[in-house]
């Protein structure tokens, strides 16, 4: 059974085959909260249910919970990836990628089973190497037995949302720590970078020019910020509204950018959009408004909403993990076929050779 | 500074030497030149012509002189072959007059000659000397870093890294993959409770697009075309059959006619 992994800068989540016609998806915050150990708070985790770690005098609360306790206990989480990558600072914290990885990917059905990865390209406006965090969740994954490919984000977004256009089309993943962009023709890569701006960059660029705690702002825009409404000026949600323009502002110009460095072929280029910081109300109607008003050097026919916000789970998070797993399940497929024709043909020369 | 100054006497010499050949050659065509003309004619023209020889070679020299450890030998036969050609241009001019005999004519030839080889001689080792330190000093010089890209670099520790995986090439400890011995304490949720999943209704038809988008190959389960496939096989087969039975038919008839 092929799986998608997703290891976002805010979630891990991991895409595999349901019962009959669906799609499982399990779902980890990509954090942790470090608090004091004692009898007390054990026994209180453990009757709570929740996901925790213990290493001397410190317990880790793990997922989900960290968020929850990081607010009644007024601490800050601890994050190990910052801006899509594992981050320098959080090192020491790799285990904790390892735990919600093995927890959400959990263990393969048989050895070599194909795992699916997405990892960011290669960020057009920072130094910053991709190369280190794709190896190491790569080893990580492979740890656990399975056989393990990586796949670009804006790709995977490409897999999931642009089926019916024969995977041509523009995949955007607008993540919490980067943004991924990939232009692809009949599923293959033209053009594949990323932005190391996402949805914690308008985060820290509010908090600063209000002055509001970046968690208080990060609550805000994933509960009660909307582009259709109006805010008044100096409001929290007018910030992150004018944040919001600009980062779609910056997205489209070095898309226009590296467009202008290629040749695209002579089709329509749907877009497609996923990740976490495109859930916002009214980011679509936004996102086509400035892109009509971009003059793009390829023809851009439509843009295209996440799968998901038609169904029942309404969250373009899962684009990522999903186009991961159809990617697995292509190739396990296409292996499967290769299998069958080497078989057939093994059989044709042992009949010839009876013969 | 010394080799620029070497550069500059080098071509100075050079030129006089062509100047002097040139002059040497415009003489002789001047006062026709022949085996009878006066001594001091003849003198002259190859004095001027033998020194002129001398000076373009000694120029040569010194444009491509080496520096040291080889420097110091090739000076040497530099300043030897120069006087030793001298010398013999001097001697001729000395003895034509009315010792041109053996064995005078002998050290004339011998000493010119001997300054003569030596001098390109020690040309032709600089030169070659010359072009292959120009290219290692070349290979020293080129910045290892501006040789690669930075996709070449990337491509390189990819591969790697790679190859760090596979457990033929490198140990994954080498790599800094070793499983490390965590002293973590999993809580009881995390030993016990299963990993929360939502399903959602989805038939992942994307994976057969796409399948066939790579492939450019379409699966189709068609029972039309599968019928029709039969159906042809069979009428083919029916043909077939009937075409044999006309020729055995035709072979019969033609045996029976031939009987007749």
């Amino acid at each position: 059974m092929a799986k998608g992994l997703d290891v976002g800068t805010m979630n891990i989540i991991c895409a595999e085959k349901g019962k009959g016609d669906s799609i499982a998806f399990a779902q980890q915050r990509n954090a942790f909260l470090e608090m004091e150990a004692g009898d007390l708070a054990q026994n209180m985790l453990d009757s709570a249910k929740i996901l925790y770690t213990q290493k001397g005098d410190t317990i880790s609360v793990l997922g989900e919970d960290a968020f929850k306790f990081s607010n009644v206990f007024n601490k800050a989480i601890r994050r190990p990836m910052h801006q899509g990558i594992i981050s320098p600072d959080e090192k020491e914290s790799i285990p904790m990628i390892k735990l919600i990885i093995e927890r959400v990917l959990g263990a393969p059905q048989k050895e070599g089973e194909i795992a699916y990865i997405s990892v960011p390209a290669a960020p057009v406006d920072s130094k910053v190497n991709v190369l280190y965090h794709s190896k190491t969740v790569e080893a990580l994954s492979k740890r656990l037995g399975y056989d393990t490919q990586l796949i670009d984000e804006g790709l995977a977004v490409v897999f999931s949302e642009l089926g019916d256009f024969n995977f041509t089309g523009i995949g955007i993943s607008v993540g919490a720590g980067m943004t991924n962009i990939t232009v692809a023709y009949l599923a293959t890569p033209i053009v594949s970078f990323s932005i190391a701006r996402g949805g914690d960059w308008i985060d820290e660029q509010v908090s600063s020019a209000t002055g509001v705690a970046i968690e208080r702002i990060t609550s805000i825009k994933e509960t009660d910020f909307s582009f259709s409404s109006d805010y008044e000026i100096g409001s929290v949600q007018g910030a992150i509204a004018l944040y919001y323009d600009a980062l779609i502002t910056y997205i489209i110009g070095n898309l226009k950018k590296k467009l202008s460095e290629v040749a695209p072929p002579d089709a329509e280029f749907p877009i497609a959009i996923a990740g976490g910081s495109s859930r916002a109300k009214g980011f679509m109607e936004m996102f086509e408004s400035r892109i009509s008003e971009a003059n793009l050097p390829i023809n851009i026919s439509k843009v295209k909403k996440n799968k998901y916000t038609l169904s029942d789970s309404k969250d373009p998070i899962y684009s990522i993990a999903r186009g991961c797993l159809i990617a697995a399940m292509t190739r396990e497929d296409a292996e499967a076929v290769e299998e069958e024709i080497e078989e057939s043909t093994a059989k044709t020369q042992k009949k010839a050779a009876a013969v | 500074m010394e080799s620029k100054l070497r550069y500059y006497f080098g071509s100075m010499v050079f030129l006089s030497g062509l100047i002097l050949s040139i002059s040497a050659i415009g003489f002789a065509i001047m006062v026709h030149l022949r085996r009878t003309s006066d001594p001091s004619e003849i003198i002259t023209t190859y004095g001027l012509l033998g020194v002129g020889l001398s000076f373009i070679l000694l120029g040569i020299n010194l444009m491509i002189s080496q520096r040291r450890p080889y420097g110091v030998h090739s000076n040497w036969v530099m300043i030897i072959g120069f006087l030793s050609s001298i010398f013999g241009v001097i001697y001729f001019a000395i003895i034509f007059s009315d010792k041109w005999v053996y064995p005078y004519v002998t050290y004339v030839s011998f000493a010119y000659a001997a300054g003569i080889c030596l001098l390109s001689g020690n040309a032709f080792g600089n030169a070659v000397l010359k072009l292959i330190e120009e290219r290692s000093r070349q290979l020293l010089e080129e910045d290892p870093l501006s040789a690669y890209t930075e996709e070449d670099i990337e491509r390189e520790v990819e591969k790697t890294l790679n190859e760090s995986f596979s457990k033929t090439n490198f140990s994954s400890f080498s790599m800094g993959i070793k499983d490390e011995v965590s002293d973590f304490v999993p809580g009881k949720a995390l030993r016990e409770v299963a990993q929360a999943k939502i399903e959602v209704k989805d038939s992942i038809r994307e994976v057969e697009y796409l399948q066939s988008t790579m492939s450019g190959k379409v699966k189709v389960n068609d029972y039309g075309i599968d019928l029709t496939s039969k159906m042809l096989s069979a009428t083919m087969k029916q043909s077939e059959e009937t075409k044999k039975q006309n020729f055995t038919d035709m072979i019969k008839n033609k045996v029976e006619s031939i009987r007749r």
